[in-house]
């Protein structure tokens, strides 16, 4: 009755299937436990730093680790945060086609980044489907190319990005 | 003395008494004073409270928010003394948990007045014209009324394995010492009493909990990586690289703002992002002298 109850309240077979991967890693884990008891006091802690970590909890840990490694595109997302600030007054200063071109790739870039998050998080594939997600991410990388675009034609065929803003400021 | 007035034959009875006594005198007569006060005014004061009700038993009937009238005057000051009064003496059916009504246990967080806290640690609004709302926790699972399924939190909490882990034998056979100075780094994440407010405070965790492990677990996470005495650091981090267990943070900060002990897993989370991209570095453990 209980687990009727528990299956009820549960939206769909993937949460009564969690559930019972929850169940079956607590056993899991107890079992665990015995095995390290059994080893004595001075081993007890060995085979936690030696067993893979995620190993004793697979499916239990909720989250689907991708080998990707987002630390260096994380930093690199800081990097042109911080470069931006310097490359607006640099660009109005002293406009040249070098400064340009750094300020157009790094805007484009930074909104790309922005927008990308908000298409991770607001089409998510559970909620919108696949292919909203995939026109999701095709939309934001298009509209990131355009802007870029957009800046370089100005910059090369214009009269340069900084000069731009400074006749934007005059308006 | 029989001339005297009652006001004159306390003042000569205090007198008489050594000052420790004389101080409890003053005090009782004050707290008498006080009570006379709240005595004289006795109209009911008359608090609406709404509470999020949901019976897993009729799935068929829609949440919705039920209506209790509370009278402040013969009730607690703390929204969980309203529960436990309509509880007890209005409807029996109403669920929550509660465990040690003074804020270190971490059953009672739900969310109060659109702010997600512990019931035993936060005072009724005593304007009566507004009511009290009391939902669960958001955008978690319901098991019943106030009643959150926990179950992919303390998963998560697990996935860090909060332990320490080491190879060292410590040099006294019983205990890893710590430096004071690295204990310190401790303070302000072993607080934590894993109530959830911060994790379900935080738009991401609202999108992504399955992938994105959370501030409460974060900080938890935290904490062990930068324990002196943890040896595993570099395979925590290792663990937490991909693109959501850490960086869905958008750093937000609601998890910081409501914090019903007043820590800060938004610094935490920063923290672990700059180990984690080589900004910086976990310091060598200081030697401790005996």
């Amino acid at each position: 009755m209980l687990t009727l109850k528990l299956f009820r309240q549960t939206k769909g077979s993937m949460f009564a299937a969690q559930r019972s991967i929850s169940f079956n890693a607590l056993s899991k884990c107890v079992n665990q436990f015995n095995v390290a008891s059994r080893l004595g006091n001075k081993t007890l802690t060995k085979p936690l730093l030696t067993a893979p970590m995620i190993a004793r909890f697979t499916g239990s840990t909720a989250a689907v680790k991708t080998g990707k490694n987002y630390a260096s595109l994380w930093r690199t997302e800081r990097i042109v945060s911080i470069a931006l600030m310097g490359l607006f007054p640099a660009a109005v200063l002293y406009s040249s086609p070098i400064i340009d071109t750094l300020l157009a790739g790094s805007i484009s870039l930074h909104v790309y980044w922005g927008l990308e998050a908000l298409v991770v998080d607001y089409l998510r594939v559970p909620v919108v489907g696949q292919l909203a997600n995939k026109t999701g991410h095709a939309t934001i990388a298009l509209l990131a190319i355009l802007t870029l675009a957009g800046f370089l034609q100005v910059i090369f065929v214009g009269d340069g990005l900084g000069n731009a803003i400074v006749q934007l400021w005059k308006l | 003395m029989a001339s005297l007035g009652i006001a004159e034959m306390s003042a000569i009875r205090l007198l008489k008494q050594p000052f420790t006594q004389q101080i409890k005198q003053i005090h009782v007569s004050s707290a008498l004073t006080a009570s006379d006060g709240g005595a004289v005014d006795k109209t009911p004061r008359i608090k609406t409270v709404q509470v999020y009700r949901w019976n897993p038993e009729t799935p068929e009937v829609k949440p919705k928010m039920q209506d209790y009238k509370v009278d402040l005057n013969s009730c607690g000051p703390m929204v969980l003394d309203v529960l436990i009064k309509i509880k007890n003496s209005e409807d029996s059916t109403l669920t929550f948990r509660r465990s040690c009504r003074e804020g270190i246990c971490g059953s009672c967080a739900m969310n109060i007045g659109g702010v997600n806290t512990l019931a035993c640690i936060s005072g009724v609004n005593t304007d009566l014209s507004k009511p009290l709302k009391i939902y669960p926790l958001p955008h978690m699972y319901v098991v019943k009324d106030l009643v959150p399924d926990m179950k992919l939190f303390y998963k998560q909490y697990a996935s860090i394995e909060p332990w320490l882990h080491t190879d060292v034998t410590p040099a006294n056979n019983k205990e890893h010492l710590q430096h004071t100075y690295d204990r310190e780094k401790l303070d302000g994440l072993y607080e934590c009493i894993l109530c959830a407010c911060c994790s379900t405070s935080c738009p991401s965790y609202w999108w992504n909990s399955e992938k994105y492990l959370g501030p409460a677990v974060l900080m938890q996470a935290y904490r062990w990586i930068i324990d002196s005495r943890d040896k595993a650091t570099a395979e925590r981090l290792d663990k937490m690289r991909d693109p959501f267990s850490v960086f869905r943070c958008h750093t937000i900060m609601n998890c910081t703002k409501t914090c019903p002990k007043g820590l800060n897993p938004g610094r935490a989370i920063a923290r672990i992002k700059s180990l984690l991209s080589g900004v910086t570095d976990k310091e060598e453990p200081k030697a401790i002298k005996q």
